[in-house]
């Protein structure tokens, strides 16, 4: 089956997609911002499901929605009277009204619905294997140049601004880098997908790793073995990939968890 | 001989309608060791992100003499102490912004100098989040010194430690204050924590500063700023009622 070209296709998609999610995902995890994550994909999600309505392309209001939640997600403009949390699920919730009504007057996002939250990688079409390669670059580039930025402003942002660092700034380009991820993504495998890999392999990372080298490589690894289990699963059973890949990569973890525990790794 | 190095002109500072510090006078020598004393919300901060040009002021200037490298420990609970990065990794962030200019030997040696300096070479592969307050505290100190700045400044450095830890690092302060010849400004809201180390006190209150040399520091002066009954006894400050 590793022959066909539709799924060294979607194993591609698959494994780049997942990488970029999982790393992105223990940023996420650790500034305790996972709804931030969560919330920005329905954000690019609702602009997705709008493109269909109003006839342009979708990966451009998708672009264009998510730079508002970006832009709210990165700023200090919140209230002191109200804990952040509460404006992100007020972006989390509408954002989601607006994606279904957006639905009921779009036929053509209907038919996509499915699609959007599901993932369906084995149906990917060759533009949406470039793009993805093209971000997935920008991501790789992106890690390699500013990570110390990154893990000074998410670790210790007082002492960051002191040193120079853009507090808005890097939290600006993080985010724009993650909704970039989350455009790509959800379009090509699916909501579910872009939620699991956010949140799984960090979460479980973080349990089993104390280093965070080994987090971000272990995160990286799984994902890879998820995808490539998951897309089996899904050819030799005629499942929705989406979920295939998710289940597989939280049985993964669930064994690497229970030998680190019976082994005391 | 110590020249001016830092000096606050009638400055008010505030965040949109509300002022936290009014009309403040201040002047920052090289090799002072300032210490910023008031209770919990009187503007020690903002006084300090004024300072470090975090913080515009509404009125007044911040004058700055010679191109002046801050070193900044900040308040533990800003930290994001979840994050699993090591000794050497936190204290290697204090050389980022200078990574640049530097070839991978001289940020080894410079790391492995402020290790040994701080008896840190032990915990270099320990998780950050693993240490006790007072290593923390030792840590955080380590990364503002690696890259040799002219200014220490320290917000809240004790707080939340039992009292070895808040002696031991107090001490290591001082150990850098007199070896390494750093002007120190140091937030606290315990004045006993600084009495003894601290030789200049800008006391806020009511929006204002009063600035006081440890010499003239007296009982009445105390009083009148507290408002309650005190004396110094065994280098302490005791309230009697």
């Amino acid at each position: 089956m590793f022959s066909l070209p539709f799924i060294q296709k979607s194993l591609l998609i698959g494994i780049l997609s997942s990488v970029m999610l999982s790393y992105l995902g223990v940023y996420i995890t650790l500034r305790r911002v996972v709804f931030v994550g969560i919330s920005l994909a329905q954000v690019a999600t609702c602009g997705y499901i709008f493109g269909f309505l109003i006839n342009l392309n979708p990966y451009l209001t998708s672009f264009i929605f998510s730079l508002v939640g970006v832009f709210l997600f990165s700023s200090d403009i919140y209230s002191e009277k109200i804990p952040k949390d509460a404006i992100i699920a007020v972006a989390y919730i509408i954002s989601l009204s607006f994606s279904m009504l957006f639905i009921a007057k779009s036929a053509k996002a209907e038919t996509h619905l499915f699609n959007v939250f599901s993932g369906d990688i084995l149906t990917i079409q060759p533009q949406e294997v470039y793009l993805t390669v093209v971000i997935f670059i920008l991501f790789f580039i992106s890690q390699v140049l500013f990570h110390k930025q990154f893990n000074f402003v998410s670790f210790d942002p007082e002492t960051a601004e002191v040193y120079g660092y853009n507090k808005f700034l890097w939290n600006f380009v993080f985010y724009s880098i993650l909704s970039l991820v989350f455009i790509t993504t959800i379009n090509t495998t699916g909501v579910i997908f872009s939620f699991g890999f956010i949140v799984i392999p960090a979460m479980f990372s973080l349990l089993v790793f104390n280093k965070i080298k080994k987090i971000f490589l272990f995160c990286c690894i799984s994902s890879i073995f998820s995808c490539i289990i998951g897309i089996v699963w899904s050819y030799m059973f005629d499942f929705p990939t989406g979920p295939t890949i998710i289940l597989s990569l939280f049985c993964l973890w669930l064994v690497v968890l229970g030998i680190t525990k019976i082994f005391k790794l | 001989m110590k020249t001016k190095i830092i000096e606050l002109k009638n400055v008010t500072v505030g965040y949109s309608k509300n002022i936290v510090l009014e009309d403040v006078n201040l002047d920052i020598f090289n090799n002072d060791f300032i210490a910023i004393v008031g209770p919990n919300g009187t503007g020690k901060t903002t006084l300090i992100h004024v300072i470090l040009k975090k913080l515009k002021v509404l009125k007044g200037e911040v004058l700055y003499y010679n191109k002046i490298s801050f070193g900044y420990v900040p308040q533990i609970a800003t930290v994001e102490e979840i994050f699993p990065f090591s000794v050497y990794e936190v204290i290697k962030m204090g050389l980022y912004h200078k990574l640049r200019f530097l070839n991978k030997k001289s940020v080894e040696d410079i790391l492995n100098e402020v290790l040994d300096y701080f008896g840190l070479e032990s915990f270099k592969e320990k998780n950050f989040r693993e240490l006790s307050g007072g290593l923390k505290r030792r840590v955080l100190l380590a990364r503002a010194l690696c890259s040799n700045p002219d200014v220490l400044v320290l917000d809240e450095p004790t707080t939340n430690l039992d009292i070895i830890s808040e002696h031991t690092t107090m001490q290591l302060i001082k150990k850098i204050y007199q070896e390494k010849h750093k002007t120190i400004l140091l937030a606290t809201h315990h004045i006993n924590t600084v009495i003894n180390y601290a030789e200049k006190f800008c006391f806020i209150k009511d929006k204002k500063l009063d600035v006081c040399r440890k010499e003239n520091l007296t009982e009445k002066h105390l009083k009148e700023l507290f408002e309650t009954n005190l004396k110094f006894e065994n280098g302490r400050i005791i309230i009697t009622e």
